[in-house]
């Protein structure tokens, strides 16, 4: 098995910067897996330098941050990276999970009917919560999000299926919308205003909803 | 995901009720970030995020209130 994987990810706004900051867990995950890292970040996170690296290194799997659009995934300065009907061939025999909105609704599928092996995305918004901008990581809200998240890439570099991946990470949300009804329902109690709550779930909720995989 | 309509009413419910958010609140939308401010100024303008972020709370308000029915 290829033992490479790719990381494309960008920080260059007040949102983004916080699934960047995600994936350095992704990224040590890796590196304690002794699995060969391709980092694309900031200005190398670009079309040319990605088709470049998946045809000279073919990782098995691809874990992509940033803004989207239904027909892309998008780089630095929100520039198109993989791109429907263009560049999708890339993702040939390969495992992407695009943590980005709308991608899943058509590259994911146009990827899909190319070959692509698996295509965890998400087919609405993917949105969270966050109440101190200053720590990405440490963020107590926007952490719930990130643990559910996460799990994909952190399942699929130990080896598990991407069908493995996407049970357990709708888990992980179905367990913290539990938790943040209870709160909100006033069953237990929470510093976090009630109108933050109903937003925590409600950005939950969607991502739990809009999360796809295709394989 | 199910298509979600919007009328006139739910986005004034919303809005009504972003007014009361913390100063602190921000919401990430893997297409914008929005603190509180910016956050009204969307929905009052009627903006793509203002109705992205309109119906994420409608979504939330039928789970929740399928969920009572269900218990």
């Amino acid at each position: 098995m290829n033992q490479t994987i790719l990381i494309g990810r960008c920080d260059d706004d007040p949102v983004v910067i916080f699934p960047f900051h995600w994936a350095n867990l992704i990224k040590e995950e890796a590196e304690k897996l002794e699995l060969n890292i391709i980092d694309l970040q900031k200005e190398n996170y670009v079309e040319e330098k990605i088709k470049r690296y998946i045809e000279k290194n073919n990782p098995f799997f691809l874990f992509l941050n940033g803004h989207g659009e239904v027909w892309c995934t998008k780089g630095h300065k929100h520039l198109p990276v993989l791109i429907a009907n263009k560049n999708d061939f890339l993702l040939k025999n390969k495992i992407i999970y695009v943590v980005s909105c709308y991608t899943a609704q058509y590259l994911g599928q146009m990827a899909y009917e190319k070959g692509c092996k698996a295509y965890i995305g998400y087919e609405d918004d993917f949105a969270f919560v966050y109440i101190n901008s200053d720590q990405p990581l440490n963020d107590s809200i926007a952490k719930i999000y990130m643990e559910a998240s996460n799990k994909i890439p952190l399942i699929i570099l130990n080896g598990g299926t991407p069908q493995e991946a996407y049970t357990e990470s709708q888990r992980i949300f179905d367990k913290w919308i539990d938790f943040w009804d209870k709160k909100w329902k006033g069953i237990e109690k929470t510093k976090v205003p009630i109108k933050v709550v109903s937003d925590i779930l409600a950005a939950l909720i969607t991502d739990r909803d809009g999360q796809r995989l295709l394989c | 995901m199910k298509e979600i309509q919007i009328d006139e009413e739910d986005w004034e419910v919303i809005e009504k009720r972003a007014e009361e958010l913390p100063e602190n609140f921000h919401i990430g939308i893997l297409s914008k970030v929005l603190s509180k401010d910016e956050l009204l100024q969307n929905i009052h303008d009627r903006t793509d995020i203002g109705e992205a972020y309109v119906k994420m709370q409608l979504r939330f308000i039928k789970w929740a209130a399928n969920r009572a029915l269900s218990q």
